[in-house]
């Protein structure tokens, strides 16, 4: 079947899709032990069984026992060397079951195996994996090909780029239907949702796209609606029957054909046009989906005449008209030295960073540039681009014209990309637009070619078009070509700026197309550069410009698009303006709320005394200086706020802590407000040289143990109480301990361990201080210790940080 | 890999009961740091399939079997925790995810500048993150390969040392992912869970 023959068919009729192969597999009394589709060499007469039972139940598309049928996913039954066969054979029983009259379909599923970076499996590898599978399937002549199950946005790329090479090659053009796999809360696993997969999917120009496994009819419904919503292709969908419970270690599928019944025109309602179904379902509920389908008429949908862009988590559409969006322009070394000299040293901490601040700034897209100089460009945007995604949620704009670093950065691409950017060179159009077309991405094209920059409105409109026609010829999708006027600085003189807005203007009215400039090169070798660069913007947003490459971080920038957006009534109400305007007009901080501000008079009241002892039982730090200046100001001698202050205040914390009322964070910021009340009186307190405080205990993380969290927090509790503390650190070898307790002369040593494998060195610790006669006290902790161990070891044990203080209360008296 | 923590999961961390009552000063430093902690978690994870070649109740031998040059390997596991829980599975899957070192980093920044209060609860983040970036990766391993996995079991828990972390490293190499092992078996950064999950059976 021919994909336009099938683009008519599918918004003619519903076409029922067969339902589960393994139920119906079981139910015949075969094994199901082996590799399902070695079924298909031992035993094909079962299998056409299948295929005519779902026939005879009123399919019209039947599908290959081939869904594990890749060669990474035979290889786990030793079958990887029969990949060819079995996937040829596959076909040639679903065509003989069909006869004609059905739809022959192909089933391909995931590997199984883990791209990169969780697997091993680069793209290559995978794209190989589903060629070689493809390859099978094209020699039986299918009709059309399903990919099925799908989690991984990237590994259902390399499937349907492997398998659509390999039916080329066949000299097949059959229609390619891509499916993947949503959880209940509406996304795929690794977090793509509907739009997304739309979007990306259009883009690779499959003839089809849905939902199949995981959940039942109920669950789906909202995705297919989503995706009704997202894409005007055809919509299949494969529910299994309801949620499987696990039963017996087996998983069980509960839903009835009877119960399947109502869904199916629920689904067709909502815009599917393909129906089918998966795990735990018969021929009978086939049947149930042919009746609920009969005389059914899908409707066509609306397309989105407008680039969409995706990231693996979220789309992005730019429609004319609607809020413009930035574009962050800060990932690209010309003029930063030091992000330069990380990519010259292959560091990626800035291009990290950069990623997170523009996406939080608001951008909807980032542009990555890692032109420096003497870099392997082609490494580095592959390994920019794995940083940017895993920084951000955001699609990417590859910024190169070089086809070997664009197909790189292509490969490791988890949404749809925009290739930043095609000039009008003849070289660059045969190269590039391809590569767009085969990886699935939306192109600028920029108004220059082989003779340079035409320097008039017309010259730069005539490349503009020759991008267009070749784009048209190579069957580009026209909306997903945004064309570039091409900014020169404005040094070099206002008439070329007038002519850029010239051009915006032109290719909107003219042409047509969507519009794109990098706003900030209007200000190059300029200083104050930001003003020019918000003022050039405002100009050529009013122009008619789409897609701003722009400093989303920028002040002025922000200013001309969040104005522009509000003066245009792309902001109703105004809300995106306040909400920008008033957040940076109030300084940083929490909200005062009405509980904070009753507390407030309530203090107002109280004496100074009394007043930091709220504060220290709230655990305001910030506070404490001033409570307890407050304090000694109103003529409260230093010991008297700590006895009458800081330590009731202390007391009511371990009770409310008893009480379960607080919880240990709370201790902690109390004991840190406390601490920071304390330092302020030490000098005061400091009478008989231990610097005001109750003594000293030398403190480690025992030597192999690198957990020093529940350490530090024995610290500042035990610093609150008025204990100096001397912080070893972690992995601390057992001389250094004693050496230390002796030297700074601690009456306690508190070792900390939280592993099973680290704990002995708290008895090598105690067994040395016995050698050494070190008659020091050695209290021990952490998540493996026990009262036992520390008996054992000849030790006093604290369960957690808070009875550590209590025992070393009880040594230090 | 995605991967979020409920509030509610993050506080039961650090210890909020039914009777807990939350004062403005926690729960200021509470959402600034939950918001930090999730922005900075960067999960990684490398996995491998390896088929059980023996089980006999007290030791199994997981062998890569499938011929891939890159990967033959053979791991061994001394638990019968780990031998009953793989008991009847053909194949196991093992991993390590971290949550990575940026998170770390700053619940040790933290306490260093003495705001143990705001490292509690990063530290709690990521622990709740880590958690279930391996469930996360377990429902991903069952959908995307097909199949139904036991729980999952990691080294340090039952009668499985933690020196099994070396095992699994075999067959992981973590050092892809950034992960180290010291001479205690102990991994850095802090935030990372390697486990085994057999295979139950084919969908």
């Amino acid at each position: 079947m021919k994909r336009e023959e099938f683009k008519k068919l599918a918004f003619e009729k519903v076409l029922v899709i067969d339902g589960a192969m393994g139920t119906v597999i079981q139910s015949l009394g075969l094994d199901a032990d082996g590799a399902p589709e070695g079924i298909v060499l031992e035993n094909p007469d079962i299998l056409k069984k299948v295929h005519d039972a779902y026939i005879e139940a009123g399919a019209d598309i039947i599908l290959t026992d081939t869904f594990g049928g890749s060669p990474i996913r035979l290889a786990e039954y030793g079958l990887e060397g029969k990949t060819e066969e079995i996937n040829r054979r596959a076909v040639e029983i679903v065509r003989s079951s069909a006869g004609g009259k059905t739809l022959a379909g192909a089933s391909v599923g995931p590997s199984g195996a883990f791209l990169e970076p969780i697997g091993r499996v680069t793209f290559d590898e995978a794209y190989k994996n589903f060629f070689l599978q493809g390859r099978g399937l094209a020699a039986g002549k299918p009709d059309l090909v399903i990919f099925e199950t799908f989690s991984d946005i990237r590994e259902i790329k390399a499937a349907i780029i492997g398998v659509r090479d390999a039916l080329e090659e066949a000299g097949l053009d059959i229609p390619l239907i891509a499916q993947m796999t949503f959880t209940e809360d509406g996304r795929t696993v690794t977090g793509t949702d509907p739009e997304s997969f739309a979007v990306v999917m259009e883009a690779l120009r499959v003839d089809g796209i849905g939902v199949n496994c995981s959940v039942g009819p109920a669950e789906m419904l909202p995705v297919v609606k989503a995706l009704a919503g997202a894409t005007e292709l055809p919509i299949s969908v494969e529910p299994n029957a309801g949620l499987p419970s696990l039963e017996n270690g087996r998983a069980v599928f509960k839903l009835t054909p009877e119960d399947f019944k109502p869904w199916v025109g629920q689904f067709l309602e909502a815009g599917a046009s393909l129906i089918g179904s998966c795990c735990g379902t018969t021929p009978e509920f086939t049947k149930v989906i042919a009746e609920g389908a009969k005389g059914f008429r899908p409707k066509p949908r609306a397309g989105h005449n407008y680039l969409r862009l995706a990231g693996r988590t979220k789309a992005v559409s730019f429609k004319s008209g609607s809020a413009v969006r930035p574009i962050g322009e800060r990932i690209n070394p010309a003029g930063r030295k030091v992000l330069k000299a990380q990519l010259v040293e292959g560091k990626m901490e800035l291009v990290r960073s950069e990623a997170a601040a523009q996406e939080k700034a608001g951008a909807a897209a980032l542009d990555v540039n890692i032109s420096a100089y003497k870099v392997d460009e082609k490494e580095l945007m592959a390994r920019a681009v794995k940083t940017v995604q895993a920084a951000s949620s955001l699609p990417i704009l590859i910024d190169n014209s070089n086809p070997a670093v664009v197909e790189a950065a292509l490969k490791e691409i988890e949404g749809k990309a925009l290739i930043n950017s095609v000039s009008g060179e003849t070289e660059k159009m045969e190269t590039l637009l391809p590569l767009a077309l085969r990886y699935g991405a939306g192109v600028i094209g920029i108004a220059l070619d082989e003779n340079g920059i035409p320097e008039t409105v017309d010259g730069r409109l005539a490349v503009a078009r020759k991008i267009c026609s070749a784009a048209e010829k190579a069957e580009f999708p026209l909306k997903d070509l945004v064309l570039d006027a091409l900014v020169l600085s404005v040094s070099t003189g206002p008439e070329k700026t007038a002519v850029t807005l010239e051009t915006l203007k032109k290719i909107k009215s003219d042409l047509g197309r969507q519009t794109v400039l990098g706003v900030s090169n209007v200000s190059y070798g300029l200083p104050e550069r930001p003003a020019l660069n918000g003022a050039f913007l405002t100009a050529a947003l009013e122009a008619g410009l789409d897609l701003p490459i722009v400093d989303p971080l920028d002040e002025a920038i922000r200013n001309s698009i969040f104005s522009f957006n509000l003066l245009k009534g792309a902001d109703p109400g105004g809300k995106e303006y306040i909400a920008e305007m008033t957040s940076r007009a109030r300084p940083e901080g929490v909200s005062e709320t009405a509980a904070g501000a009753m507390e407030k008079d309530v203090r107002k009241n109280l004496s100074p005394l009394e007043r930091l002892k709220r504060i220290i039982i709230s655990g305001e730090k910030d506070s404490a200086p001033e409570g307890v200046q407050a304090a000694l100001e109103s003529g409260n001698e230093a010991l008297v706020i700590v006895n009458e202050a800081l330590v009731p205040a202390m007391s009511e914390v371990g009770r409310l802590f008893n009480d379960k009322a607080y919880f240990l964070p709370q201790v902690l910021l109390s004991a840190e407000a406390m601490k920071a009340a304390f330092e302020m009186l030490r000098d005061r307190l400091d009478s008989d040289g231990t610097g005001g405080t109750k003594g000293t205990v030398v403190i480690a993380t025992v030597k192999g143990d690198v957990h020093d969290l529940g350490k530090n927090i024995v610290i500042t509790l035990l610093e609150s109480h008025g204990y100096r503390v001397i912080d070893l650190g972690k992995s601390v070898p057992a001389e250094n301990v004693l050496d230390a307790a002796v030297n700074e002369k601690a009456f306690c040593i508190a070792l900390s361990s939280l592993m099973t494998t680290t704990m002995g060195e708290m008895k090598v610790i105690a067994e040395l201080a016995r050698a050494k006669s070190v008659r020091i006290p050695i209290i021990v902790g952490g998540a493996v210790v026990t009262k036992s161990y520390a008996d054992e070891i000849g030790a006093l044990y604290g369960k957690d940080a808070i009875e550590a203080v209590e025992v070393v209360g009880k040594i230090s008296k | 890999m995605t991967v979020s923590v409920s509030r509610r999961k993050a506080l039961r961390r650090l210890g909020k009961g039914l009777k807990s009552e939350m004062n403005a000063a926690f729960v200021k430093i509470f959402e600034e740091e939950y918001a930090g902690a999730l922005a900075l978690a960067r999960v990684d994870c490398v996995a491998a399939r390896l088929n059980i070649a023996e089980n006999d109740g007290r030791r199994i031998c997981l062998r890569d079997e499938t011929g891939d040059e890159r990967s033959i390997v053979e791991v061994i596991i001394e638990s019968r925790s780990v031998s009953e829980l793989l008991k009847g599975c053909g194949a196991a899957y093992l991993f390590c995810v971290t949550a990575g070192s940026a998170l770390v980093d700053v619940v040790n920044a933290l306490a260093r500048d003495g705001e143990t209060a705001r490292a509690l609860v990063v530290d709690a983040v990521g622990s709740e993150l880590v958690e279930e970036a391996a469930d996360e990766v377990c429902r991903y391993i069952e959908r995307t390969a097909a199949v139904s996995l036991t729980k999952r079991f990691s080294p340090g828990y039952g009668d499985w040392g933690l020196c099994g972390q070396a095992e699994l490293d075999k067959a992981l190499d973590i050092s892809r992912i950034g992960v180290t092992l010291n001479e205690a078996f102990l991994m850095t950064p802090e935030k990372t869970i390697t486990a085994v999950a057999g295979v139950e059976k084919s969908k």
